[in-house]
C-alpha cells in the first residue's frame, strides 16, 4: 500500500477549522500535535498493520468500516490511535468550544431518519441519509455528529463514524443472549424482504417427546 | 418399539443447580465460554422472568435416560421483529443450544447424534406451542463456531440475515420468497 494512500491524524481537519476561524496559533499548535501523533507508536502499527490490506480493505477502514475478516490487532489499533487523538482533543480546550460533538449509538432506523442515542443521555433525530454516508445506518452503530457552529442561527452538522475505544468498561459490547440489545431483532431491508416469505416446515432430524 | 436412550424434559426453577454446573466450554475458546456463562449464570433466570411470560420462553434439558445426566441444553422464545414499514415479522428466537463436553460429537446406539437430538427437541418444541408459532426460527451464532454453524445448517437454519455485530452471524430457517414485492405500499 505505501504510495497508494497516506493516513493522517483528524487533528488535521481541527487544525483547519481553527485556522478557517482566525485562530492561527491554536491551529499551528494543533497542526504540530496531528504531527506527532502521526510519528507516534500508535499511528505506526496502525501503518504497519494497514499495509498488509487491499486497497479496497484500507478505504473502507478509513471510511469507518471494518472489513470483514480484518485482524483483531487492526481494530485494537484503531482504538489505540482514537484514545490518542480523543487525549490530544480533550487537552486542547479551543476545540471544545469550535465543534460540538455529539456521539451515541443507533437505537432505530426508520424510514427517513434514525434516532441516535448518546450514552447515558437523550436521544435525537438524524436524517438517514446521513448516517447511511457515515456507513453507520444499522441499530447498534456508533455515530458521532460534528457540529460546527457559524453563527447564532447557524451550523453546519458532519456526521462520521465513531467508534467505542471503551473496552474495559464493556459498554456497547454486543451479547447475542437475552433481551436487551436492540441489535438481535435489527432488520435491514434484505432481511425484510427474505422474512416476507414463506416460512418453510421446520426441520425435525430425530422424533423427539418434550415432558413437561 | 423401545425407548430412545435419551429423554427431552422442559426446565424448571430446580434446574438451577445442575445448570450452574454445566461444562460445555474449551476454556480457551471465547465463545464457548459465553455460552457456558449464560447457561450457568443467567439461563434460568432468562426462563422464569416475570416479565417475560408473553414471550412464552423455553428452557428444554436432554437427559441420558439410564443415567439422568444432563447432556444437553437448549432454550427459545418468541418473539417479533419489526420492519421499517411496520411490518411484523413473528418468529422464534433460539436462545441457545449447547452439548455437554463428554457429549459433543457423541452418537447413541441408535445413531442419533446428540446435537441433532437437542436441535430436534427444539423444533419439535416450537412446533407444538399454542398458541402456535410461526415456522421461523433463528439463531445467533458467533462467526468463528463453526461446529453451531454447521448444526444450524443441517436443522434447517440455511439461511443468513444481517450479523447484529461484525463477530456474529444470524442464521434462519429457509423461506419461500415473497412473490410481492414486501416494500411496495
Amino acid at each position: 500500500m505505501a504510495g497508494q494512500m497516506t493516513l493522517f491524524s483528524s487533528l488535521n481537519v481541527e487544525s483547519a477549522r481553527l485556522a478557517r476561524l482566525g485562530n492561527p496559533d491554536e491551529a499551528a499548535r494543533v497542526a504540530c500535535a496531528a504531527e506527532e501523533l502521526e510519528a507516534g507508536p500508535e499511528f505506526a502499527k496502525l501503518r504497519h498493520i494497514m499495509s498488509y490490506l487491499s486497497g479496497y480493505d484500507a478505504q473502507q477502514v478509513v471510511d469507518g468500516v471494518l472489513p470483514e475478516g480484518a485482524p483483531a490487532e487492526l481494530a485494537e489499533a484503531l482504538k489505540a490511535v482514537a484514545r490518542r487523538t480523543e487525549q490530544w482533543r480533550t487537552s486542547e480546550l479551543a476545540l471544545t468550544t469550535l465543534a460540538e460533538v455529539i456521539t451515541g449509538r443507533i437505537a432505530e432506523v426508520h424510514k427517513g431518519y434514525v434516532v441516535l442515542v448518546r450514552v447515558g443521555g437523550p436521544a435525537t433525530m438524524v436524517p438517514r441519509w446521513m448516517a447511511v454516508a457515515a456507513q453507520r445506518d444499522k441499530v447498534g452503530s456508533l455515530l458521532a455528529l460534528v457540529m460546527d457552529k457559524l453563527d447564532d442561527g447557524r451550523a453546519v452538522v458532519e456526521a462520521v463514524p465513531a467508534i467505542d475505544v471503551d473496552d474495559n468498561a464493556g459498554t456497547g459490547r454486543f451479547s447475542p443472549f437475552g433481551r436487551g440489545d436492540p441489535r438481535i431483532l435489527s432488520l435491514t431491508q434484505a432481511d425484510e424482504l427474505l422474512l416476507a416469505g414463506e416460512p418453510q416446515p421446520l426441520r425435525i432430524l430425530v422424533p423427539v417427546l418434550i415432558e413437561e | 418399539m423401545s425407548e430412545p436412550d435419551w429423554r427431552i424434559r422442559s426446565g424448571r426453577l430446580a434446574d438451577r443447580g445442575s445448570l450452574s454446573s454445566f461444562d460445555c466450554a474449551n476454556p480457551a475458546v471465547e465463545f464457548e465460554v459465553e455460552v457456558e456463562q449464560f447457561i450457568r449464570t443467567q439461563l434460568i433466570d432468562w426462563a422464569t422472568a416475570p416479565g417475560a411470560a408473553d414471550d412464552d420462553p423455553r428452557l428444554l434439558l436432554a437427559l441420558v435416560r439410564a443415567t439422568g445426566e444432563l447432556f444437553g441444553v437448549a432454550a427459545h422464545e418468541r418473539v417479533i421483529f419489526q420492519g421499517s414499514d411496520d411490518s411484523l415479522f413473528n418468529a422464534t428466537k433460539l436462545e441457545v443450544a449447547a452439548i455437554a463436553k463428554p457429549w459433543q460429537g457423541y452418537r447413541f446406539h441408535t445413531g442419533e447424534r446428540t446435537s441433532d437430538v437437542l436441535m430436534s427437541a427444539v423444533m419439535t418444541d416450537v412446533s407444538a406451542r399454542v398458541p402456535p408459532r410461526d415456522t421461523r426460527v433463528f439463531g445467533i451464532v458467533h462467526k468463528d463456531n463453526q461446529r453451531s454453524i454447521a448444526l444450524c445448517r443441517r436443522c434447517g437454519l440455511v439461511e443468513e440475515m444481517s450479523s447484529p455485530d461484525p463477530k456474529y452471524r444470524r442464521l434462519v430457517t429457509a423461506h419461500r420468497p415473497s412473490l410481492r414485492d414486501h416494500n411496495r405500499p
